[in-house]
């Protein structure tokens, strides 16, 4: 049995999740982290993409995270997002709505680099 | 002697004014418990928020000149006031209140010679500022159509403001709003969110909790880049969280009074009209009995 850490997820209307977790996978912006016990203090932004967490039961959840941040300190994982969804509750129509507004963005703001990966990395994504 | 008639109009307008107050008092209270959880459920993200934006923050020294949300461009010249109020009214002094705290930041910027401009978010504080400081309100923001306040809502508000510091529209920016602390007290609050109040821990910066060293993805400008406009969000939107659930209790308490008023007023009235309608009777008694007298 592998050493399990806390982990919190918070959005702005609610907090999203408060469990333990063995094993917790992180988009982040300059490629996947996997945070287990111990790790090193950290922060990090977040790409869009699913967190994957394997919970203390062995049990395994996805959530869509659309941008935010993470912080490890102290065996306590925190993430900020401004929106959280549950892998199961996303269809591709909310990708693709998510897709038209970032590059109505990126129209008006011309080439942003980092807009287009965050398009990058949601084209990328397989439901 | 008032007319007996007249004065059954008035106790029954005065009954029906009261029906009002008091429905508008239940849903006030309705409407401040749901105000209050939304505020309460903002809290976890808020809070965290602002520890990471410390421990970012903390050791971060900017070192170019170029206009952050952080420690600001060194300029003191152009302060940006952005008031929050009601979309209605009836609320008791909960506008005029906030509206006062700004009129006299307002006065007293001038005097030291800063130029100032004013956002007004809600329809009342407009309408209390406009008369005196319509030629310095730069924008105003409709909050009439939204039911219940969303976090996009707070993101708009401030992608706006966000917008109008790179555009060097302003240097110092100050949030006034009434902070929610009990349904009887509502404090007028101002804030300063640009640049980012960050409490100064310098001394407790060498105690071991304090120093942690975290790593940094990308690498602290970049992620502070991303997480400033975030903070600042969040800031809107907790002003704007708490002087709703503040309307809701100004309001309850308001027609709390304006119920106790109106049955004070009925019993008064009532007794007047039985004191009238009895000395009515008498007189007509008197009348009979010396009539039949006299005969």
């Amino acid at each position: 049995m592998s050493e399990i850490f806390s982990i919190k997820l918070v959005t702005p209307s609610k907090i999203f999740l408060e469990a333990n977790a063995s094993l917790v996978t992180v988009p982040a912006t300059e490629g996947d982290i996997g945070f287990l016990a111990n790790h090193v203090s950290y922060i990090s932004s977040v790409r869009p993409g699913f967190i994957s967490i394997n919970l203390e039961n062995g049990g395994e959840q996805k959530i869509y995270i659309t941008e935010g941040f993470a912080q490890f300190n102290a065996n306590n994982l925190l993430i900020i997002a401004v929106e959280l969804i549950e892998k199961e509750d996303l269809d591709s129509n909310f990708i693709n709505q998510k897709i038209t507004d970032l590059k109505n963005i990126l129209a008006t703001n011309n080439s942003n680099i980092k807009i287009q990966n965050k398009i990058d990395s949601l084209k990328s994504l397989s439901l | 002697m008032p007319n007996l008639n007249d004065l059954k109009k008035r106790i029954a307008s005065v009954k029906s004014t009261q029906k009002i107050t008091k429905a508008m008092k239940m849903v006030a209270a309705a409407k401040l418990r749901k105000a209050q959880e939304a505020a309460e459920q903002s809290r976890p993200y808020s809070d965290n928020m602002k520890n990471l934006m410390d421990s970012i923050s903390r050791g971060f020294i900017s070192t170019d000149n170029s206009r952050n949300l952080l420690t600001g461009n060194d300029e003191d010249k152009t302060y940006l006031l952005v008031l929050f109020t009601s979309e209605r009214g009836l609320c008791g002094g909960f506008n005029s209140q906030i509206s006062k705290a700004l009129r006299e930041k307002v006065v007293e910027l001038q005097k030291r010679d800063k130029l100032v401009k004013i956002i007004c978010v809600g329809k009342k504080g407009y309408d209390i500022v406009k008369r005196q400081y319509g030629n310095i309100i730069v924008d105003t923001v409709d909050l009439s159509a939204i039911k219940s306040i969303q976090y996009n809502d707070a993101k708009n508000i401030s992608d706006k403001i966000i917008k109008m510091y790179f555009d060097a529209e302003f240097d110092k920016c100050l949030i006034f709003y009434n902070k929610f602390k009990s349904v009887i007290s509502q404090i007028p609050t101002e804030q300063q969110v640009v640049p980012a109040e960050i409490a100064e821990q310098k001394n407790e910066a060498d105690s071991i909790e304090d120093n942690i060293f975290f790593e940094f993805e990308p690498n602290e400008k970049e992620i502070l880049e991303e997480l400033l406009p975030l903070n600042f969000a969040v800031q809107i939107f907790k002003a704007l969280l708490e002087s709703s659930a503040s309307e809701q209790g100004s309001r309850m308490s308001a027609m709390d009074n304006a119920s106790r008023n109106a049955s004070d007023m009925i019993d008064s009235l009532t007794l007047f009209y039985n004191r009238s309608r009895q000395a009515v009777i008498t007189k007509e008694l008197i009348e009979i009995i010396s009539g039949a007298e006299a005969v």
